[in-house]
């Protein structure tokens, strides 16, 4: 599995004004990597993200999932999202088991499944509540096994820690880490966080405000659990944090 | 979750003394209705509150008139179960498709603009007298708020949960079932409710 990001330009209209938001962007995801698009706000990030979701069509250029062109949203490319989307009028067992439904996989690995997934989750217990009677945690990492379960190739996430605290986005790092790897899915995700991005990334591409051209593509070759007191990690931070401001783009 | 609750409390604990002001409120109505009453002394013009009382009671026990209430119950659920059924469908189709809604959109708001009363004499033209103009009256009168709700509710439906449902593999019949109808039913239920309301006002 390999998706590949060929040469994508996007221009907004918005009242007769045009704004180009990608300027022939490309880039290479390999099987099983952990992807961060990294960049300030107003780079293109989201828009590159939704484009490979399918949400957004993009002017020119092709993604490519497998050699093949992928085009509009579908299963094998799940997405997070930074508000989470959850279906209020459903509890988490049920918006967890929508993707399965929709996919008609058999009963008994379905319900095999649904127990897997509260179990790396640690929603057991809660999955006959409804969205707004949990947590932001928990909110998330429903949101995160619904994508997961209907084994997508590729997990696409938006900020998905956005709107959590500092304590709650470090802790779900490392178990959003953990059921990636434990799923073995491939993962592009967009944040504006240089350590969040340090932390889960085989792979940091950074982009900046002009246009989405990626400044740097960092390979993070740090062992897991990773250890944000080694001088490495806090190398890779400074290096990111140092480019993004010669860019001016913060 | 906490915010909640103390939100319960405070509804519970304004109940508790709220109830005597509304007792004392509807007494003193009562008694200047009383005294109102006695100084106006015709009966005719403005009955005492007794007599009044003393009616009602009476009217129930009187079986034409009960049967009558039942009658215009009957009109109005009638009236609304028309609005709901037809309403519902053009709302989620106006709330879907722009088309549609650019197109119908335009005779509906000029339609709903023509005053209820205007409606009478051409309803007893087309439907004759009796019972099809009161329930013409009452469907139409809750068809609006129906339609404009439950496309409300529809258009309310945020893009994410399309997007969401999509990258789940949903198809557009699950979408209809699983996003639509969900997201839009509480909206659909305050037209449903604003319709019957409009039903027992042009029902008179």
């Amino acid at each position: 599995m390999k998706l590949q990001v060929k040469n994508i330009c996007k221009t907004f209209t918005n009242q007769k004004q045009e704004k180009k938001v990608l300027d022939n962007i490309s880039f290479n995801v390999e099987e099983g990597e952990f992807v961060t698009l990294l960049g300030p706000s107003g780079c293109g990030k989201t828009t590159m993200l939704s484009i490979i979701a399918g949400f957004e069509k993009n002017d020119s250029g092709v993604v490519e999932l497998d050699g093949e062109v992928v085009n509009g949203a579908n299963p094998d490319r799940a997405f997070v999202f930074q508000n989470y989307a959850l279906f209020p009028w459903m509890s988490v067992k049920n918006n967890i088991l929508f993707p399965m439904k929709q996919q008609k996989i058999p009963k008994d690995e379905e319900s095999k499944r649904l127990e897997h997934l509260l179990q790396i989750s640690k929603l057991k217990g809660y999955e006959d509540l409804y969205p707004h009677q949990i947590s932001g945690g928990m909110k998330q990492r429903t949101a995160l096994v619904r994508a997961l379960a209907g084994k997508p190739k590729v997990l696409l996430m938006d900020e998905p820690l956005g709107a959590l605290d500092l304590i709650m986005r470090r802790s779900l790092q490392s178990e959003i880490g953990n059921i990636c790897r434990e799923e073995k899915v491939t993962v592009i995700m967009v944040t504006h966080d240089v350590d969040e991005a340090v932390y889960l990334s085989d792979k940091v591409i950074l982009m900046s405000t002009n246009k989405g051209e990626i400044v740097h593509e960092l390979m993070n070759e740090l062992p897991r659990p990773r250890d944000r007191y080694c001088e490495k990690y806090k190398d890779y931070c400074e290096m990111l944090i140092k480019k993004i401001s010669e860019r001016g783009a913060i | 979750m906490e915010g909640k609750t103390t939100e319960n409390k405070k509804i519970i604990k304004l109940n508790i003394s709220d109830g005597f002001i509304k007792i004392g409120f509807y007494l003193l109505l009562l008694i200047s209705w009383y005294i109102a009453a006695r100084k106006i002394s015709i009966p005719l013009l403005l009955p005492t509150p007794l007599a009044t009382a003393k009616a009602f009671v009476s009217s129930l026990g009187n079986a034409k008139i009960m049967s009558n209430v039942w009658i215009t119950l009957m009109r109005v659920i009638k009236g609304w179960l028309i609005a709901l059924i037809v309403g519902i469908p053009i709302g989620i189709a106006m709330g879907l498709s722009k088309t549609f809604n650019y197109v119908f959109g335009g005779l509906m708001n000029s339609l709903r603009q023509i005053p209820m009363m205007a409606w009478v004499p051409l309803t007893i033209i087309w439907l004759g007298i009796g019972e099809g103009p009161t329930l013409f009256m009452i469907a139409l009168n809750g068809l609006f708020q129906v339609i404009l709700n439950t496309n409300q509710g529809v258009l309310g439906i945020s893009k994410d949960y399309y997007n969401a449902a999509k990258t789940m593999g949903a198809n557009k019949w699950s979408i209809f079932c699983n996003i639509v109808i969900p997201g839009a039913l509480p909206d659909m239920l305050v037209g449903a409710r604003l319709a019957i309301g409009s039903g027992w006002m042009s029902v008179i």
